[in-house]
């Protein structure tokens, strides 16, 4: 017997608290299903219920919460993502992040929508979890080994999340590694390592219902057949990976090079997409029910692995001008091993290398020089030597040695491989994102702004008010399980393949001058009540769970589900101040002789707090909770001022 | 002679990654490229032309040794 009366959920929520070893239910109704969806929004409001601001990542009032979206497990479309959420030990703040591979769809197999963790278990742990039944297993044997290593120790046949010896060591960017695929940003496997979870392997046989199977299947059969047609989702990733856009982006002028002093790469042709695909590229891979299949797999010593992704590849190459793709593929393997997320760790040793060069900090680092890199991931890993310093990220580095104006983060998490200064918008939505220097939580406008359609890049307009919908509809896509690039289809595909035709020109020439129309769909989504026949996700929503999902709606949700993360973040002291970005991108023109390539952040911030509905120092307006249905957290317990918190304080239990 | 390369999609269709060629305006440079019978003209004027790494069109004139990038479509990250 469900707990729900909507398809698509299992209904049960379980919560393990890892001091106590008490298993229980974790209430959550099905008005909350309807309101916060699943996925990162539903993690928020369990996150939202349960943290006061006092806590920090490594406190036994944290909690990670993994959850699934109703789509997982009922066969629509790249639906077997899952997320994880925690406070990040890396900015102090929310953070989420998403994850491919299989544990989604067998928690839900298990008969949960999300697992909740919290507290610190005594012992090294390894929690099994098949169906309703959960077991402790000591992991002193796994503790100290790589996440492949790890998982070839777990039982087939099930879903696993797993840690590497950076976890282990509350390396501040560790990841969780689920398969080849992995949680990546915010240093979520430090937090599972601090609470002593080697591993969770979740497995079962129950079946995710679905509300009309007859109208799914036919939906979803025809949604595959659209995405392998679209010249993205069928042809460019498929063929090209993420790795496809570091070309665009050399011409473009945003492939971040050298620690972002510039946007182009002299040497890009040794370490693009098309290097990657005719020289190393063994097959192609894709997650649980993905048609687009965008992984790659490259040979190392006569091992197939993983191959990098177009962040890894940038910042691991141009970033700290390296033309050795070879090594990028060694480093990319290695940092899935030791269970690191590559965009943080790329950014941190190019500001190291940075440092070294303008004299603050003695590590012997350089930029072009890499041969000895390789051990230095793991002495970050294992915090030996340089690497306990390198192992706490940009922020906390640059509070110590300086070098701020170079250290590319924004609320302590990393920026990834766009070089904002000739995409003004992505500038934008790095500095406003919820989760810090993140593209996608940052509403991913570089898509538009030159590497799929092709609107001024230089232009404030409108960008203010697309960063707001792309964020709201990336939200939303990502909380109901499904993969982000299943949106690129959303595009028409002449739009993409046919730059020079007239129609075109005209869309990318009037975009950014119809922010008043955006801004009306964001403030009034409502009536939108249809579904449009480029995004099949609301029917697709409808048929899996039978609740109604207008495309109007579904923005709606999102933007629920965005606001709700804002408000958490407002209790761990953000506002408009901590909505930043490195002086180096809004105050030193990228190209010397032209003064707009800056981030002229100031003031597109002005423009989205409004369009969101926040004051001017950012705080969501009481009529805008109302309006969202938020109003239960205006009674938000006092404010805690930002933590900035110092070069290894939470490690030795400081803070 | 210029220098044409090709990147994305076009670059995996037609093996063609970089190609020395003699001509003065862009679209003398595609009618050369497509001659080889490994491309297209249709696809190659599909592409995002850049001359020097400026949007260029047909009729866009070159110098010698000038480089013409033919970009097709990216995907996503």
């Amino acid at each position: 017997m469900m707990d729900t009366k909507y398809g698509g959920y299992m209904g049960k929520v379980m919560k393990i608290n890892l001091t106590t070893k008490e298993i229980s239910d974790y209430p959550f109704s099905d008005r909350e299903r309807e309101l916060f969806i699943g996925g990162k929004i539903m993690a928020a409001k369990i996150l939202s219920d349960n943290l006061t601001g006092k806590e920090t990542a490594f406190s036994n009032e944290n909690m990670l919460v993994v959850t699934t979206g109703p789509l997982t497990g009922t066969g629509a479309p790249s639906s077997s993502r899952f997320n994880i959420s925690s406070l990040s030990p890396q900015t102090g703040l929310l953070a989420s992040s998403n994850c491919g591979g299989s544990f989604g769809y067998f928690l839900k197999k298990a008969g949960y929508d999300a697992l909740i963790l919290q507290g610190k278990s005594e012992e090294h742990i390894h929690i099994v979890i098949k169906n309703d039944r959960v077991s402790f297993e000591n992991a002193d044997t796994l503790w100290g080994m790589r996440t492949g290593e790890t998982q070839e120790h777990l039982p087939l046949r099930s879903g696993n999340i797993v840690i590497g010896p950076a976890g282990e060591n509350l390396v501040k960017y560790a990841c969780i590694v689920s398969q080849e695929r992995v949680a990546g940003r915010a240093g979520l496997g430090a937090v599972m390592g601090w609470m002593n979870v080697k591993a969770v392997t979740v497995s079962g046989n129950k079946t995710v219902p679905v509300f009309n199977e007859v109208k799914n299947k036919k939906h979803n059969k025809k949604w595959y057949s659209d995405l392998r047609k679209h010249p993205m989702t069928g042809d460019v990733m498929p063929r090209l990976g993420t790795a496809s856009l570091v070309s665009p982006m050399q011409m473009r002028g945003i492939l971040a090079t050298k620690n972002f002093n510039f946007g182009q790469y002299e040497e890009f042709e040794k370490v693009n997409g098309e290097n990657l695909a005719e020289k190393h590229n063994i097959v192609n891979k894709g997650c649980l029910s993905c048609p687009i299949k965008c992984a790659r797999t490259v040979e190392i010593d006569g091992k197939a692995v993983k191959g990098p992704e177009l962040e890894t590849l940038s910042l691991l190459g141009g970033g700290i001008l390296n033309n050795n793709m070879e090594r990028i593929l060694r480093w990319n393997n290695e940092l899935d091993e030791l269970g690191m997320d590559t965009i943080s760790a790329a950014s941190t040793l190019a500001w190291a290398m940075e440092a070294s060069e303008k004299g603050l900090w003695d590590n012997g680092l350089e930029f072009g020089e890499t041969a000895d890199i390789t051990k230095l991931w793991e002495d970050i890993a294992c915090r030996r030597g340089i690497g306990d310093e390198l192992a706490e990220g940009t922020k906390r580095l640059s509070d110590k040695y300086g070098g701020k104006e170079f250290a590319m983060n924004s609320k302590g998490l990393e920026l990834s491989a766009y070089e904002p200064r000739r995409a003004v918008g992505q500038g934008l939505g790095y500095a406003v994102s919820n989760r810090g220097g993140c593209h996608l939580n940052g509403g991913y406008l570089v898509v538009l702004e030159g590497l799929g359609l092709d609107i001024n890049p230089q232009t404030s307009h409108g960008k203010a008010d697309l960063t707001m919908l792309m964020q709201d509809l990336m939200e939303m896509l990502s909380a109901t399980g499904q993969c982000l690039f299943t949106s690129f289809a959303m595009f028409p595909g002449p739009l993409l393949t046919k730059p020079n035709a007239f129609y075109t020109k005209a869309v990318n020439g009037m975009l950014p001058y119809m922010g008043g129309a955006v801004r009306m769909m964001n403030k009034f989504p409502m009536p939108l009540r249809f579904h449009l026949p480029v995004f099949p996700q609301t029917r697709g929503f409808e048929y899996v769970t039978g609740m109604k999902m207008g495309f109007g709606k579904y923005l709606r949700s999102g933007e629920r589900g965005y606001t709700l993360e804002r408000s958490i973040n407002i209790r761990f002291g953000v506002d408009a101040s901590a909505d930043a970005l490195p002086s180096r991108l809004t105050e030193t023109p990228q190209v010397a002789d032209d003064p707009r390539t800056v981030v002229p952040l100031e003031k597109m911030k002005t423009v989205y707090y409004r369009a969101r509905g926040w004051d001017k120092n950012g705080l969501p307006v009481a009529g805008t909770l109302k309006k969202l249905k938020l109003g239960h957290i205006t009674d938000i317990p006092e404010r805690s001022p930002l933590k900035n918190l110092k070069l290894g304080d939470e490690l030795h239990g400081k803070s | 002679m210029v220098k044409a390369k090709l990147f994305g999609v076009l670059r995996l269709n037609s093996g063609i990654s970089t190609m020395w060629v003699d001509a003065d305006r862009v679209g003398g440079v595609i009618k050369r490229v497509a001659a080889t019978g490994l491309t297209d003209e249709k696809e190659l004027k599909q592409c995002i032309i850049l001359v020097d790494g400026k949007r260029a069109k047909m009729q866009t004139r070159l110098c010698d040794g000038d480089e013409i990038v033919f970009l097709s479509p990216a995907g996503g990250g």
